[in-house]
């Protein structure tokens, strides 16, 4: 068991919802701002910015008045969240950077941001080959997924609603979640179907909003005003050969590389996790990353969450903070910086009790894990 | 009358990558590429082959044969032009050759048809004197 190379010292978010007077830029520098106050830093300390989703890294460093060693700009896609922090763990492990600040910002609800249709390039990018069949949207894509699942193993609306459901039941406990009013099993099954086998409380919410993480060596991490939160294992594992269609294997065999890779750096296991964030574009992720990661068998991720263990007071409290079906889609970001407040007790009526360790993971084609600890080993 | 036209669906590109199999359709064939040096078909298309790297491959006719391993249903048109169509079906479907295709099943199908597994054998749906589609119809089981 190594210790942690890297910690997390700062976070900041926005406000979710609709904020039509801010663009991306200005989303970005309310939560860099947000962060740097968290961390008791001044925008001359960040000497490494990672830029997500805000479309230009000169102007968004231009506005923020910094001149850091290290830029760098990622797409917009959700599974960059994890590529991005892997990436600051590397730049102040290395020591090549101090303090890196990730700045994501999304202004998608005001700018009329949809996923499907004739913009739609989600997955490998087929430039419009199947739009002709009316396929289209990542929507779809685990709409096929979620249809050979419960073919294949039997699960049922009844299981996935409660994805839904307990994610609503979370975010009622937060202020910051955009919807917070709980619904039952009638409320879920009478949804309007948007692509059978999903239904609208399967869609995660498109809003605007931003996210920005500090993260520094974790030697220097007791220096901040804040508890620091330890990145104690993380890794990444792409699934792109023959990625037009949807993974035969749910994305287990690559998410279970990235459990094993991430719990054996930091010396944990399953039983240590006291929350988990699981990336919830749609429901269906939440139960291919239950059986990826190994909280469950094969198949078996629809008795599993029917038997209520996401829940806040049950064995594995999953995105406490009503994660993207119900908070806001904040791409993984805003699933991230609630580890960190879960593990600094930041929680309020959501808190998980001795918080000590936090997993957050992405099943997507690329494959993510990361462990979040309130101690360095 | 019919409500929607063909024109009101989005079209491919014809002329792109993927001439030599918009063209098959035509031709009633369904045409892939195929690696010249390790064997493998492919679609869509690419210069190299994903499998070898190899640079050099031939368009090659496969059968018309495989199955439905997924589906969805489509509630919400995306496109204007499959509004007065929803709930459609995309099926997911995979050649006996290995070579996957999204598409649906070929005119008047029901939904409540469609499952997983099922054998199904390919339509060649003409729009318009330009195009064709690849759609599909279900088949006896394999003997």
């Amino acid at each position: 068991m190594a210790k942690a190379q890297a910690a997390v010292v700062g976070v900041g978010t926005t406000a979710y919802g609709r904020l039509p007077d801010y663009d991306a830029y200005d989303l970005g520098m309310w939560a860099l701002t947000e962060a740097l106050g968290d961390a008791g830093l001044k925008f001359e300390d960040i000497d490494g910015v990672i830029i997500n989703r805000i479309p230009d890294y000169q102007r968004f460093c231009e506005i923020a008045g910094i001149d850091p060693q290290y830029v760098t700009i990622t797409p917009g896609h959700g599974r960059f969240a994890a590529i991005c922090i892997d990436t600051a763990i590397s730049l102040v492990a290395s020591g090549r950077c101090k303090t890196v600040a990730l700045v994501y910002g999304n202004n998608g609800r005001s700018a009329g941001a949809s996923y499907g249709g004739p913009e739609d390039s989600y997955g490998s990018g087929a430039n419009g080959l199947w739009f002709p069949y009316g396929m289209t949207s990542p929507g779809a894509f685990h709409a096929l997924m979620m249809r050979r699942h419960m073919g294949l193993y039997g699960t049922t609306p009844e299981q996935i609603a409660q994805v839904s459901m307990t994610f609503r039941n979370h975010a009622a406990l937060n202020p910051q979640a955009v919807m917070r009013e709980p619904f039952n099993l009638d409320t879920y099954l009478d949804a309007r179907m948007i692509c059978d086998p999903l239904r609208l409380l399967d869609y995660c919410l498109i809003n605007d909003g931003g996210v920005a993480i500090i993260i520094t060596a974790a030697e220097r991490a007791r220096d901040f005003p804040k508890p620091p939160v330890y990145l104690r294992g993380a890794a990444l594992q792409t699934v792109f050969a023959d990625s037009m269609f949807p993974p035969e294997d749910f994305w287990r065999g690559a998410m279970k590389k990235v459990t094993d890779r991430s719990f054996g750096d930091a010396g944990l296991s399953h039983a240590d996790m006291s929350a988990l964030m699981i990336y919830d574009n749609f429901t269906p992720t939440v139960l291919f990353s239950l059986e990826g990661c190994g909280y469950c068998g094969e198949g078996e991720s629809g008795p599993f969450v029917a038997e209520g263990h996401l829940a806040l007071g049950a064995k594995f409290p999953t995105n406490t903070s009503g994660g993207h079906l119900s908070e806001s889609y904040m791409q993984g970001w805003a699933l991230n910086v609630e580890a960190v407040r879960q593990l600094r007790g930041e929680c309020g009526e959501r808190q998980v009790s001795e918080a000590a360790n936090v997993h957050y993971c992405a099943a997507a084609p690329v494959c993510s894990s990361i462990v979040y600890s309130r101690d360095a080993s | 009358m019919s409500a929607v036209l063909p024109s009101d669906k989005p079209r491919p590109r014809l002329d792109g990558p993927e001439q030599p199999f918009w063209a098959g359709l035509k031709d009633r064939q369904i045409r892939v590429q195929r690696c010249d040096h390790c064997g493998r078909h492919r679609f869509p298309a690419s210069r190299y082959c994903p499998h070898c790297h190899g640079p050099h491959s031939h368009w090659d006719a496969v059968g018309g044969e495989g199955e439905v391993e997924s589906f969805c249903i489509f509630h919400k048109a995306y496109f204007p032009g499959f509004a007065a169509e929803t709930p459609y079906a995309v099926i997911q479907v995979r050649l006996d050759s290995g070579v996957r295709f999204f598409s649906n099943l070929a005119g008047g199908a029901d939904n409540a048809e469609i499952q997983i597994g099922m054998r199904v054998r390919a339509v060649f749906e003409d729009v318009d004197d330009a195009l064709t589609l690849l759609k599909f119809r279900t088949a006896e089981a394999k003997p």
